[in-house]
């Protein structure tokens, strides 16, 4: 081991240390955004927009809970996203 | 002592360096699959944990319970008039009535959620989510013509874009007055979708709805924490064949692995006995080799890390969000906000460096045990 490695070493391991100190700091740290909608629209805010494409999916706890699974729960879907969603158990 | 360690140690490490500049191609390789593994799952929990912050912030204000009514298991419009009745179950402090449907617009091809709140809107009026302004391309100001119950068309001013931190949960929201969405739906004016109540107690939501639902056996009781629930479960074990798939290409990776540093190849094993020849103990084999590993392991684990965060909170999860986009037309764009879990980077570290450390290093012990005469 030469002075050269030991230097590749040296700076190698102070980036990775200080790229996880600025990770650390920059994703803990931050003033959180407030609640910008009003408190009659965040009434309507139950669930992400993320998956768009059917009821069941935009709502999934508050669509029709018989449709989607109806030719069985073990039937394939059409919609990918429902493979990332739980399943909506119904409340006693 | 110190010194003759570090002097020790010095020279292990230079013995390493020789050994990854003699198969440069190999320990590329690794450090590629390993940072690529790291990346994929740490795109993926770390999205997560996104998403579980952000239902945090966002879903806190939904209504505590909501109560809709079926018929036949589809779910039906219902009267108000039954909110009297709610509002007088102990621990039910206020109770609203909610307008929402949906609109599926043919000529963009997309679905919008129309909401109806009480608010200062004029009639004719709307507020929309960036998603569905981006798709007409339009700002506050523009018009928008939507086709009413009756093929009817219905003209709405935009009034505002919903705010760009918001968007997670708005963009596809269409927001009208009640009296337009009564015209756009038909909705006679005694029905509305479902009833939001709140019931500030957690303890007494599970009671409440216990009560609602005797009361009402047509009704289905929501209580807010289901609706967190929904989102803290995403990618959980519900998800089976995604991760039936993925576990399979991690049980590949590692049988590779095994193949590749289990050191039981001949070449390798007569390295181990040259060294023991030359009187290295079973331990120093064992601490090269753990180096060695080690920092492929720990340096794929990093740069996967890393990428994997710069995907999700600079770059907006472009390649989560195209599997997760499915076929909707709308996807929200912003609202990933940089944060750190660090259970998620434990994780990470528990799937690249344990498992590759142990599959390198169990072999090996077994091997410089061996005396080196019987590896002539």
């Amino acid at each position: 081991m030469n002075r050269g490695h030991l230097v590749i070493g040296l700076v190698l391991a102070t980036a990775s240390i200080a790229l996880l100190l600025l990770l650390v700091l920059y994703g803990g740290g931050g003033e959180r955004h407030v609640t910008a909608l009003s408190s009659e629209t965040a009434l309507y805010v139950t669930d992400f927009a993320l998956f768009t494409e059917a009821p069941h999916t935009r709502h999934p706890r508050l669509s029709d809970l018989r449709t989607a699974y109806r030719e069985g729960p073990g039937a394939l879907e059409h919609s990918v996203s429902s493979l990332f969603l739980p399943h909506p158990r119904e409340q006693q | 002592m110190t010194a003759h360690f570090l002097m020790r140690e010095g020279l292990l490490l230079d013995y390493i360096t020789t050994r990854f500049r003699r198969s440069v191609l190999k320990w590329l390789g690794f450090c590629f699959l390993f940072t690529l593994i790291t990346f994929f799952y740490g795109s993926l929990f770390f999205f997560s944990d996104l998403l579980q912050e952000q239902a945090d912030i966002w879903l806190e204000d939904a209504p505590d319970i909501v109560v809709q009514m079926q018929r036949g298991g589809r779910q039906q419009e219902m009267d108000p008039a039954m909110l009297e009745t709610l509002r007088e179950i102990r621990g039910v402090a206020d109770g609203r009535s909610r307008l929402w449907g949906y609109y599926y617009d043919a000529a963009t091809r997309s679905a919008y959620t129309v909401i109806a709140p009480e608010s200062t809107l004029q009639q004719g009026e709307a507020i929309v989510g960036r998603g569905v302004a981006a798709l007409w391309q339009f700002s506050a100001g523009d018009s928008i013509s939507l086709e009413d119950g009756n093929g009817d068309s219905m003209v709405f001013r935009i009034h505002s874009v919903f705010p760009e931190e918001s968007d997670l949960v708005t963009a596809d929201l269409f927001q009208i007055t009640p009296a337009d969405f009564r015209r756009l739906f038909q909705l006679p004016e005694n029905l509305v979708t479902d009833l939001a109540l709140s019931v500030p107690q957690p303890a007494e939501r599970a009671n409440v709805a216990a009560k609602i639902k005797e009361s009402f056996p047509r009704s289905r009781v929501v209580v807010k924490e289901d609706l967190h629930n929904t989102y803290r479960m995403i990618f959980g074990w519900r998800s089976a064949i995604f991760l039936i798939i993925s576990v399979v290409g991690l049980l590949a990776l590692l049988i590779f692995a095994i193949d590749q540093l289990s050191g039981l190849w001949s070449g390798e094993r007569q390295e181990i006995a040259l060294l023991r020849c030359l009187g290295w103990t079973p331990g120093l084999v064992i601490r090269a080799r753990f180096y060695e590993v080690g920092f492929i392991a720990l340096f794929s684990w990093l740069t996967g890390t890393l990428l994997a965060w710069c995907h999700i909170y600079l770059l907006g999860g472009g390649l989560v969000a195209s599997v997760l986009r499915g076929w909707s037309a709308i996807f929200p764009q912003a609202g990933f906000y940089p944060m750190l879990n660090l259970e998620s980077v434990g994780y990470l570290f528990c799937i690249t460096v344990v498992p590759l450390l142990s599959v390198a290093l169990i072999p090996i012990w077994k091997t410089a045990n061996i005396d080196p005469e019987a590896l002539k």
